[in-house]
């Protein structure tokens, strides 16, 4: 047999890039107990930054210092209009009624390309940065100089679901890993007894896709987001309450004797970190059913805090309270936190897809939205947590800045060029990068594709984006795929 | 054994007609020392599809001619050549592209130069001829041929007992190591039958097997769990994880695949019936072109669309997101494929050559043009076909024939009745019977707002010339009202009066007319009732309201069928359309009724009259028709009759539904335009066609097919099949030998089975490999058999104790000194729950279970339940495999996510898996119907039941110490209590 050398992850058992797989395939799981202990034997901590309080973390990671040690991703599915919200384009209302031409040939989803359409909305200039916010945000517009706008986001897809799974998975397909499943790979936890990425979706349904878009793809399927149940009388998460027909008493000698028989069976198998790790499994479990109650309970949060988050007005209060919960959960140590504003398509419409009437769609998501997201924003900043933690927002895709139809009142869908934003730890405050075109059509200068907004978010989480990988079919998979540049002109 | 080294030269340009371009062509110097110096440390960049610096090192013309920098080399002089001064001073390879020459390797490219550059005429370079450091070439390990090695000679000679112990034994020895002891005859029978089965064994059967004394025992007990259907549930489970077996589409709708399960039947029908490895191949690649067809053959397509479908693509006007789509469905099939059979990669040329394998962008479209004409659907058409073959096609058409004829029969027989008889209408929900009625016109009306009455329609109600009146009170015109509909939309008969969205006016829509709506322009949505009639001869089309001809309009009748379907009243149902308001006082007249004013009470009927419903009183959930009978015979007499007659109607119907054509999710298959390479993988930019072939990297069996772009597909479905299953192909037989061994030993010998590409492991064990697959290949490429050999095994037989120094040596236990132990996976341990509590349903094949509810918003969403009935506690390999529609306690235990090719299982440890064992009602049940059951067996004596729990459990009896541990618990607790312990210990759930 020749001699070849192989760049297998997991070939020689001393390699480091085995120990990578081997801890992806077995052991990362284990609430990262014994996990933590095996890296100390092996002598790989020296090699992470490994705070003490953090489990799960892969060695080497952060790459860098992080900016930020935690984030949320508030995700508004549907398709938002870039030109009614954050981009602000006067030639559009000289434009107003006139064909858009000089583009080549326009080929909006529905292919029924209208006129060009000026914003539904007034803008206005806000904050000492002198953002351009429509007036659908009244409260997000306080808010600007807290800010970071990338207007030219790019994305491959004009269908719905294909551009949601990319801007959560960076690719179009079912079944890739998703950000917070990578983050959960990479960064471990802080608290073992919460998850390590947590999906609140929208009140009124979840996304078109559903749970595929926190799937996490390859990884190990702990790294999957955990959705949490909101409504009451629900558990947060599946299996959480131990049934009320067990007695505490029968539980707790249950347990008892449990742990015994199998710490005999690992007796058995001296050095096997998953039998001692299931050991450890029963007891991180038997916190988890303190901890997630407590964390889900707003008995402490002041009659101020919810009233600020909306929680005192019916319409608002079920993202109001999701946008409360990410907060806490945050505090709590879990790392990443995804809220949805918007549902799944079909009718009656509960995201953002203002094919009819845009203003009408709007008009409602979007007053969903501004407070609560604001709130956090301000609560974030108040309480000294925005410092190292990024908030970022995003939809999957803008909407044409010509009405879909001739007549039409409603725009279609825009995967050329739209805006999304952040805020928080290591971003330029009130800065805008990237400008679109006369129209907001395309990018005139600096594009950001998806890639590099997902290689700009893992590099404030003080990861490099091309060194977080995963050995899956003949190569070690990234969230970027083989792309991606950081933006780092919008870093601080 | 020493496998010979065959050094194969290719060249990129000739790749795709290999016969030239061999060994002998490279005479030394140049083919043996100068050639890989280029290929390895300067083709990589100077080649001829993206020269750097315009410099192609890849023929000797065009190294001559050299680059920005000039000519590369001057034959004769190597100090006057630059390529020299660049690889001497270092600056060539540039850092990070490779490594500095070596003196000799310099010394040999000057002699070389110096000589005059001898060139075998022809000859082009190409950096996927050797491996090197930074990837594999065409001499890469997997791709040689397999030669059967010799069995090794070992030290220790009692140990081996099949040829297999030889060659671990051997490897062992090298390293200085012993295999452990034998295991024990129960730990045996429980790792050979969760092994095989999936299942554990049962106290009887693990009392025989250790009362069987006889030499064969172990023999006979595999040959009793390869023959148990158990068998292929358990192993097609493996297999259906390798080809991400779906059953929902994925994407925006992630619909449900009603017929998916046939494949999985397939699969596990396969295995049981010991399939050779290469007509399963070539079944699931071209079985529905293998003649002669079989249903099998047409079910086993369904591997290729097993994986997700994007639905929505067609709802797209946009031509750039529909091909974008299809690119993608077609990278996803093609990268099943060649993971799949051939453990590689050759997805990952789609946009550039391979990175690390020796694929050019080529293969990858070439392997497109084999399955260019495969398709998830046809347009919107979802991929639900027929398995039936030609012949039962003739059968079936025989058989229902006559069926159908009697059923027309009977339909025409009602149908002459159903004209005597004046029709009720029949209220659509009976659950809001009381607010239906309210006050009208006249007497009472229907409320459209929460409900519409229909009946079955008349030819005569659409024969020219007829009218139709109503008076009706409409509230709103933000949508649609439609007050009379006749028929469905899709018929040419359909004709309804409705008042239009927006506008509210009184229209009228006759889809079998040109034009086929008719708008009056008079807005009828005050809240005041009106009195509005439709007139129509054919021809002249016209509209009242109140009595006043408000529109007039000329139609022209246009081609299509009239179907007879319902009549409704305040809505059109079969597409949601409502009527918000009130409806009183329907009639239809056969001729021109004068409308001359508005009728001042409610309305009679004459001769004329085809129907008159006045909504006064519901009767039965109906509304009578008040139309008289026109046959001499009365009433009830009809009504009798007609009640035979359908009677007759439904016994009929049910007789053409027992021949309902079985269908399979196995997709469409299009003969396809010519395939061409795209440059950068970018629509936009299409390259050069390529036609059909198998991997230009390996030449025996050849991969060139002799097929044109006008092929027909299924004949390069067929061809690619063929040579994937050639006793010679090196991956084929390589890859399934490697996957077995890992499911029986956790671990492969390599440990990448989707991957023996450059990223990829190497073997642990490269001799045994080759060995086991040609044994195999010879052996009729079955399954069983190399069950067999790797059960005969000692290696496969030892004990899972732990050995100090050789875990110190060997941690990962690569070179099997013993048994690895590992945590069984998600589906085997619901499927032991159910087994050891005495629940599990054995039914076998069939369409999945649904442990769920489904709500459609746009997306299905899939809502999980728990029961108890014995229809859910079928094994999990039948259960639904939808993508939303996971359970939390398989996902636990790392069941991969449907619709992605899981090679291998994680196996992870978590404190949700553990909240799952310890709360979820399902698990709690089992533990629950263990009690219950042991009680009924051994009685109330603690003693014995935990006896009892711990023989069926674990399959063993409790030390004397755990007895009295378990005892203690089950007097203070219960035995559900201890039954819940052993279900969540970790020796119920380890395979030793």
């Amino acid at each position: 047999m020749m001699k070849h050398q192989s760049n297998s992850p997991i070939e020689t058992p001393q390699s480091f890039l085995d120990r990578r797989g081997f801890l992806g395939n077995a052991a990362t799981g284990l609430g990262a107990v014994a996990l933590a202990w095996m890296l100390d034997r092996d002598g790989y901590s020296q090699a992470a930054e490994k705070p003490s309080s953090v489990t799960g973390r892969l060695a080497g990671i952060p790459h860098f210092p992080p900016k930020a040690k935690r984030c949320i991703h508030i995700f508004s599915p549907g398709g938002v209009s870039h030109v009614d919200t954050f981009d602000y384009k006067p030639e559009l209302e000289k434009l107003d009624g006139k064909k858009l031409s000089g583009k080549g040939k326009l080929d909006p989803f529905f292919g029924k390309p209208g006129v060009l359409r000026k914003s539904f909305y007034k803008f206005k200039q806000h904050g000492e940065s002198g953002s351009w916010i429509s007036e659908l945000f009244p409260h997000l517009a306080t808010c600007v100089d807290d800010m970071t706008f990338f207007h030219t986001l790019v994305t491959k897809s004009s269908s719905h679901t294909p551009a949601c799974f990319q801007m959560n998975t960076g690719f179009t397909m079912n079944s890739f890993p998703s950000l917070g499943s990578w983050l959960s790979y990479g960064l471990g936890t802080e608290n073992n007894s919460l998850p390590t990425f947590v999906v609140l979706p929208d009140p009124r349904g979840l996304p078109n896709g559903g749970s595929n878009n926190w799937s996490q793809g390859f990884l190990p399927a702990q790294h999957q987001g955990t959705a949490f149940a909101t409504a009451v009388g629900q558990q947060p998460i599946a299996n959480l309450k131990t049934p009320d027909s067990i007695s505490t008493a029968s539980r707790d000698a249950a347990r008892r004797l449990l742990k015994k028989v199998n710490r005999q069976f690992a007796g058995q198998f001296p050095g096997d970190n998953e039998l001692a790790a299931r050991i450890k499994s029963y007891e991180l479990a038997a916190q988890m059913q303190t901890s997630i109650p407590e964390a889900v309970d707003f008995q402490s949060e002041s009659a101020a805090t919810q009233k600020m988050y909306g929680l005192d007005n019916k319409k608002l209060a079920g993202f109001g309270k999701n946008c409360l919960l990410a907060r806490r959960l945050l505090e709590r140590g879990v790392p990443f936190v995804q809220v949805y504003n918007g549902g799944a398509l079909g009718s009656p419409r509960i995201n953002w897809d203002a094919h009819e009437d845009l203003v009408r769609n709007h008009n409602n998501q979007g007053s969903l939205l501004d407070q609560p997201a604001a709130a956090l924003l301000k609560d974030l900043k108040q309480r000294g947590m925005l410092e190292d933690t990024l908030v970022f927002w995003s939809s999957e895709f803008g909407r044409t800045p010509f009405t879909q139809g001739e007549g039409g009142k409603g725009r279609d869908h825009h995967p050329l060029a739209f805006t999304t934003w952040m805020a928080g730890a290591g971003l330029k405050p009130g800065y805008h990068h990237g400008e679109t075109d006369e129209v907001g059509y395309q990018p005139a200068i600096n594009p950001t594709t998806v890639y590099d907004f997902h290689a700009t978010i893992l590099h404030l989480m003080g990861i490099d984006h091309t060194r977080l990988t995963y050995y899956y079919n003949g190569l070690n998979r990234r969230l970027t795929d083989v792309h991606g540049h950081v933006v780092k002109d919008a870093l601080a | 054994m020493k496998p010979v080294f065959i050094a194969l030269f290719f060249s990129a340009a000739l790749l795709a007609s290999v016969s030239h371009a061999r060994a002998e062509r490279d005479a030394a110097p140049f083919g043996k020392s100068v050639a890989p110096i280029l290929i390895k440390n300067c083709l990589g960049c100077h080649n001829p599809t993206d020269p750097k610096g315009t410099l192609d090192l890849s023929q000797k013309k065009a190294m001559l001619k050299g680059g920005d920098s000039g000519p590369a080399v001057v034959p004769g002089k190597p100090d006057e050549s630059y390529i020299i001064e660049r690889v001497a001073d270092g600056s060539m390879p540039p850092e990070g592209k490779g490594k500095r020459l070596t003196k000799t390797e310099i010394d040999t490219l000057a002699r070389w130069i110096k000589a005059g550059m001898s060139w075998p005429k022809g000859r082009v370079l190409s950096a996927l001829e050797l491996t090197t450091d930074k990837r594999a070439g065409v001499d890469w390990w997997s791709l040689q041929s397999i030669v059967q090695p010799a069995i090794p000679q070992v030290e220790n000679s009692e140990w081996p007992e099949t040829p297999i112990d030889a060659f671990v034994l051997s490897k062992l020895e090298e390293r200085g190591l012993q295999p452990a002891q034998p295991a024990t005859k129960r730990t045996l029978i429980r790792r050979a039958t969760l092994d095989l089965l999936g299942l554990p064994p049962t106290p009887t059967e693990i009392d025989r097997f250790l009362a069987d004394d006889r030499p064969n025992a172990y023999r006979r007990l595999i040959d009793r769990l390869l023959a148990s259907p158990r068998y292929g549930e358990r192993w097609g489970r493996h297999w259906l994880d390798v080809v991400r077996y779906t059953e929902s589409d994925g994407f925006e709708h992630d619909k449900f695949r009603p017929h998916a399960w046939r494949y999985r039947d397939y699969v596990i029908d396969s295995f049981n019936a010991d399939k050779p490895y290469n007509r399963f191949v070539t079944e699931q690649l071209a079985g529905d072109v293998l003649q002669p067809v079989t249903r099998g053959g047409l079910i086993a397509t369904g591997f290729l669309v097993a994986g997700p479908w994007d639905e929505v693509q067609y709802v797209a006007a946009s031509q750039a997101e529909r091909k974008r789509a299809h690119e993608e469905q077609m990278a996803e099939i093609l990268a099943t494929i060649s993971q799949s059979f051939f453990a590689m990669t050759v997805d990952c040329a789609r946009c550039h050559d391979h990175k690390f394998d020796p694929f050019p962008q080529a293969d990858y479209y070439s392997m497109k043009a084999v399955f260019d004409g495969v398709d998830h659907s046809q347009g919107r058409t979802v991929g639900n076909r027929s398995i039936l073959t030609a012949a039962e096609k003739k059968q079936h058409a025989a058989a229902i024939a006559p069926i159908n004829q009697r059923i027309k029969q009977l339909q025409s027989q009602i149908a002459v009745i159903e004209n005597q008889l004046p029709q009720p209408a029949t209220l659509a929900d009976v659950k809001r019977l009381s607010d239906s009625l309210v006050p009208g016109k006249f007497g009472k009306a229907l409320n459209t707002k929460v409900n519409t009455a229909s009946l079955a329609s008349q030819g005569v109600f659409h024969t020219p010339p007829f009218t139709v009146e109503c008076f009706a009170k409409l509230n709103s015109k933000a949508d649609f009202n439609v007050l009379v509909a006749n028929n469905l939309k899709s018929s040419a008969a359909h004709w309804e009066i409705y008042s239009f969205a927006g506008e509210g006016d009184f229209s009228a829509y006759l889809p079998g007319y040109k034009p086929n709506t008719v708008r009056s322009g008079v807005n009828i949505t005050d809240g005041k009732f009106h009195y509005l009639a439709m007139q129509f001869d054919g021809k002249q089309l016209r509209l009242y309201v109140d009595a006043k001809l408000v529109k007039e309009a000329t139609l022209l009748k246009q081609a299509g069928t009239e179907d007879v379907g319902q009549l409704y009243l305040g809505g059109y149902p079969p597409h949601k359309i409502g009527c918000d308001g009130v409806l009183d006082e329907v009639r239809i007249s056969r001729g021109i009724r004068p409308i001359d004013g508005i009728p001042p009470g409610p309305w009679t009927a004459d001769e004329n009259t085809l129907g008159l419903w006045r909504f006064d009183k519901i009767n039965h959930n109906q509304f009578a028709n008040f139309v008289p009978s026109q046959s001499g015979k009365n009433a009830k007499q009809l009504d009798t009759e007609r009640q035979v007659l359908n009677e007759q109607l439904q016994v009929t119907q049910q007789e053409l539904k027992s021949h309902t054509i079985p269908l399979a999710y196995i997709g469409y298959r299009n003969q396809p335009p010519p395939t061409h390479l795209l440059l950068r993988g970018d629509l936009k930019t299409p390259g050069p066609e390529v036609v059909a072939t198998g991997f230009s990297n390996i030449t025996t069996p050849n991969p060139q097919f002799g097929l044109s772009s006008k092929s027909p597909e299924g004949s390069r479905r067929l061809k690619f099949a063929e040579w994937a299953t050639s006793p010679e192909h090196p991956l084929t037989a390589r890859v399934i030998v490697n996957r077995i061994w890992q499911y029986h030993f956790g671990k492969g010998l390599v440990k990448t089975p989707s991957d023996f590409g450059f990223n990829g492991g190497l073997p642990s064990h490269p001799e045994l490999l080759d060995w086991l697959a040609t044994d195999f290949v010879r052996h009729g490429w079955s399954i069983k058999h190399l069950h067999r050999r790797i059960m005969q095994s000692a290696a496969y037989r030892q004990s899972s104790a732990i050995n100090q120094r050789a875990a110190e040596l060997d941690p990962d236990n690569r070179f099997l000194w013993k048994f690895s132990p590992r945590r069984l996976e998600g589906e085997t341990v619901r499927d032991v729950l159910l087994a050891v509590s005495g629940e599990l349903n054995h039914q076998i094949g069939g369409p999945s279970f649904q442990p769920f509810t489904v709500t459609v918003f746009n997306t299905h969403f899939y809502h999980l339940f728990d029961s108890e009935k014995s229809q859910y506690n079928r094994r999990t390999v039948y259960r639904a495999n939808v993508m939303t529609g996971r359970s939390p306690l398989l996902d636990a235990f790392d069941c991969p996510a449907p619709s992605i090719s899981a090679p291998k299982r994680a196996s992870t440890t978590t404190p949700q898996q553990a909240l799952a064992l310890m709360n979820d009602s399902f698990v709690l049940r089992q533990a629950e119907r263990l009690a219950t059951r042991t009680q009924e067996t051994v009685g109330g004596d603690a003693n014995k039941q935990v006896q009892q729990i711990y023989q069926r459990a674990l399959g063993r009896t409790p030390t004397r110490s755990e007895a009295t541990d378990m005892v203690t618990l089950v007097k203070q607790h219960g035995l559900k209590t201890a039954c819940w312990v052993l279900m969540n210990s970790s020796e119920f759930l380890y395979l030793k």
